[in-house]
């Protein structure tokens, strides 16, 4: 794969974030928090009527873009933040820049920014990820 | 776990205290307070004592069903080869070094569930995860300490670490979990 610094990473779309799969989560989770399957715990506290996306499933739609692009198991490290939320039928685009490609050990890697993004410039998930390149 | 504030009354009526997260403040044009009744801010000698605290540990392992079921909320196809998917690593060191989300919330001390805030995940992965794979897990509390944000609000960053190990005893992954325990006592006190 040849690539370099400020390619950006074919963009990974999740089209309707859905409620039934954060009550799956949760009880994978084992996660009580009513925010993530309750819409009227959220409508009270200012969300409306829809439920709160966990964390890491927000962080698993850039695994994806991530695997997409480089092949699963590529994935060497991801440093995530949260802003902000994500809400059940939310739009969400996984996207990503390339910020520096090295080598360590003989395997050549890739830095990255990466981010879920709702609108432009309304990015309630931010990181960076280090990923094996593909020969 | 994001920056809320509520908690549960003796009757189980569920109270919101705080909705601190800038989308909701900017939908009610400040903080949503509705109560101010709060559990006491602990003293930083508590917090800072945590620090070293592990987990029992134990062993986890993926199983198809869970791994089929959790690749399926992602929204992706199934990993090749009995791959689990990395999302995995949220929860699989916290049950795996037999702990709970309640518990870690109940180490530091939160004023509820809700009023916990993501600072950060770390997770470092060195080798794929496997279905069917006994993974040793271990885990414990490698910094807690208190701060305050600019506008004087006390909170506690209590960080979190996890490694899962394989069976052969090599390093396969090793999670960071950085929480914010928000203070609503005490608020603008400074400690």
């Amino acid at each position: 794969m040849s690539v370099k610094a400020g390619d950006p990473i074919p963009e990974w779309l999740m089209e309707s974030v859905r409620p039934e799969r954060m009550r799956t989560m949760a009880a994978i989770l084992r996660d009580p928090n009513p925010v993530h399957w309750d819409r009227s715990s959220c409508d009270a506290l200012g969300y409306g009527k829809r439920t709160i996306n966990q964390g890491p499933l927000g962080l698993s739609y850039m695994v994806n873009m991530l695997h997409a692009w480089a092949g699963p198991g590529s994935i060497k490290r991801l440093v995530m933040t949260f802003p902000k939320v994500v809400l059940d039928e939310d739009r969400i685009h996984a996207r990503g820049t390339i910020t520096a490609v090295r080598e360590e050990d003989g395997v050549r890697l890739a830095d990255c920014d990466i981010w879920l993004e709702r609108e432009p410039g309304d990015r309630p998930l931010v990181g960076t990820a280090t990923v094996v390149l593909p020969a | 776990m994001f920056g809320v504030e509520s908690r549960w009354t003796p009757d189980r009526r569920h109270v919101i205290i705080r909705a601190d997260a800038a989308d909701t403040r900017a939908a009610r044009g400040g903080h949503s307070t509705m109560t101010t009744a709060v559990r006491p801010m602990p003293p930083e000698s508590e917090i800072r004592a945590i620090v070293g605290h592990q987990f029992p540990g134990g062993i986890y392992t993926v199983a198809h069903w869970e791994n089929f079921l959790l690749t399926e909320c992602t929204g992706a196809d199934l990993l090749p080869d009995g791959m689990v998917h990395p999302v995995v690593l949220f929860h699989m060191p916290i049950l795996g070094s037999r702990t709970t989300i309640g518990e870690m919330f109940a180490l530091g001390q939160a004023e509820s569930d809700y009023s916990i805030g993501i600072e950060s995940y770390d997770w470092e992965m060195f080798h794929p995860l496997r279905e069917e794979v006994a993974y040793q897990i271990g885990g414990k509390v490698v910094a807690a300490e208190r701060r305050a944000r600019p506008d004087g609000r006390p909170f506690d960053r209590i960080q979190f670490q996890f490694t899962v190990t394989q069976p052969d005893g090599v390093l396969a992954a090793r999670t960071t979990i950085t929480w914010h325990y928000n203070r609503q006592a005490n608020r603008g006190m400074k400690s």
